[in-house]
């Protein structure tokens, strides 16, 4: 995974976010970091970034997956439910939540196993709420007692210190052999317990994967759909199914209000309709709609069997959306096959 | 009108133009053989009100514009306030040429309806 990751990109991607503490990028660095376990170097930033846009989901979402990964499910409780308590309908939220509710997942790192009911653990519907009366995520939403123990406000040298590290272990898995050669004499000999009486299949330890694997593609699109909502002007874009459902979303802040279900349905409807009519009319299946409004410009294109919507103000350059639209859509391609 | 529709079909990659209005009824057309200009216009209109209904809230006067571009050529339409101006290209047209006639031209039809 490292590996994949080229190590000057990784340097050039902290540095923006060094120089530009209010770059949206800072969720996509949090989640390289956190994707390597450098959870405190992902919170730090996700902190950061979180003080200039308390709104961003990703990032929130990010910060909720690190306080996870280091034992705090308390933490990790209080930042899903800030979000569900925007998106309710945000599907990645659920699922950490319901694997945090779990029993033993609340364990604390000293054992002490704190909070391990599930009742006690799931969000209460006034928690939600309360959260919920809030206009807008609050900046300062850690409570002192859950603020890490290091300093909240990374500095540039923690960044690159981050950064120093993650192309260190990607220097370390490129060298790395894939598979290294183990004497026979020193392969184990397995003998099958009374309590193991099922062998799992390769093909079954695959499918075993899936919820790891779905939440990375999940953690790619959302990551490509906010590099699109980086084009100036462009407010929204989201990712529908062919049946019309949000696959993944990404709303710049003047876009928060939009109800994505809704427009990505829409959305799929009206390209189906022109899609339809473009082969009756003979002229091949239809890759891309650029819809001009009074208000907006709405781009509808095809992504194998998905739509990609992207939204941009009136005045946006059309061509300039479409270009990084084309680049976001050849990433989406190569993540599925 | 067919003068008007003749300068964009001089324009390379042009394959023909139609103005309809919006219930989908020729005004004029100027189109290449092989395309039929009923069809056509019944899709156009077909998209636009769908577009109206989805995307427009109803409000038809807010949609400027759509282009839909497919593996095999184009469809770029511009809507004024009666007609719609429609033209049909292969797809290695310029489609900014295009547009920009295809807006200078919606202002002449719009002077003569």
């Amino acid at each position: 995974m490292l590996s994949d990751i080229p190590s000057d990109s990784v340097k050039d991607f902290s540095d923006q976010v060094v120089n530009d503490p209010s770059s949206l990028l800072f969720g996509s660095l949090a989640d390289f970091y956190r994707e390597n376990g450098l959870y405190q170097e992902a919170i730090n930033i996700c902190l950061t970034g979180l003080e200039s846009h308390p709104e961003n989901i990703e990032g929130r979402l990010v910060l909720a997956q690190c306080y996870k990964g280091l034992n705090n499910p308390d933490q990790a409780r209080v930042e899903l439910i800030k979000i569900l308590s925007v998106r309710p309908e945000n599907s990645l939220a659920k699922k950490i939540l319901a694997e945090l509710d779990k029993p033993g997942q609340t364990e604390t790192k000293t054992g002490e196993g704190t909070s391990s009911l599930p009742t006690e653990a799931s969000p209460r519907p006034e928690e939600i709420e309360s959260a919920a009366v809030s206009p807008e995520i609050p900046e300062t939403s850690v409570t002192p007692e859950a603020a890490p123990a290091e300093p909240a406000l990374p500095d540039a040298q923690s960044f690159h210190k981050g950064a120093q590290a993650m192309m260190a272990l990607a220097a370390e898995a490129s060298e790395k052999p894939k598979m290294e050669y183990i004497p026979e004499e020193d392969i184990p000999v397995i003998v099958p317990s009374t309590e193991t009486t099922l062998e799992v299949a390769p093909q079954a330890a695959e499918r075993a994967k899936p919820p790891e694997a779905d939440s990375k593609t999940m953690n790619a699109y959302t990551r490509i759909l906010n590099e699109i909502i980086q084009t100036p002007q462009v407010t929204a874009s989201l990712l529908v199914d062919e049946s019309g459902y949000p696959v993944a979303s990404a709303f710049a802040p003047q876009a928060a209000g939009m109800d994505e279900e809704s427009s990505g349905a829409l959305s799929a409807l009206v390209f189906s309709t022109a899609s339809q009519a473009m082969q009756k009319v003979k002229l091949g299946d239809l890759e891309r709609a650029v819809i001009d409004t009074k208000n907006e410009k709405i781009f509808l294109n095809r992504v194998g069997g998905q739509v990609l919507m992207v939204t941009a103000e009136s005045s946006a350059k059309t061509g300039l959306v479409a270009v990084n639209v084309k680049r976001a859509i050849d990433r989406i391609k190569s993540l599925s096959s | 009108m067919k003068n008007i529709l003749n300068q964009i079909n001089d324009i390379p990659g042009v394959k023909g133009s139609v103005v309809i209005d919006k219930e989908g009824l020729v005004i004029a057309s100027n189109l290449m053989s092989g395309l039929e200009e009923r069809t056509i216009s019944a899709m156009v209109a077909s998209i636009f009100n769908q577009v109206v209904k989805s995307l427009a809230k109803g409000n038809e006067d807010h949609i400027y514009g759509v282009q839909l571009l497919a593996e095999e050529g184009n469809i770029i339409f511009l809507c004024a306030q009666h007609c719609i101006l429609i033209v049909i290209t292969e797809t290695g047209a310029n489609i900014g040429l295009v547009s920009i006639k295809m807006k200078a031209s919606l202002e002449h039809l719009m002077d003569m309806l």
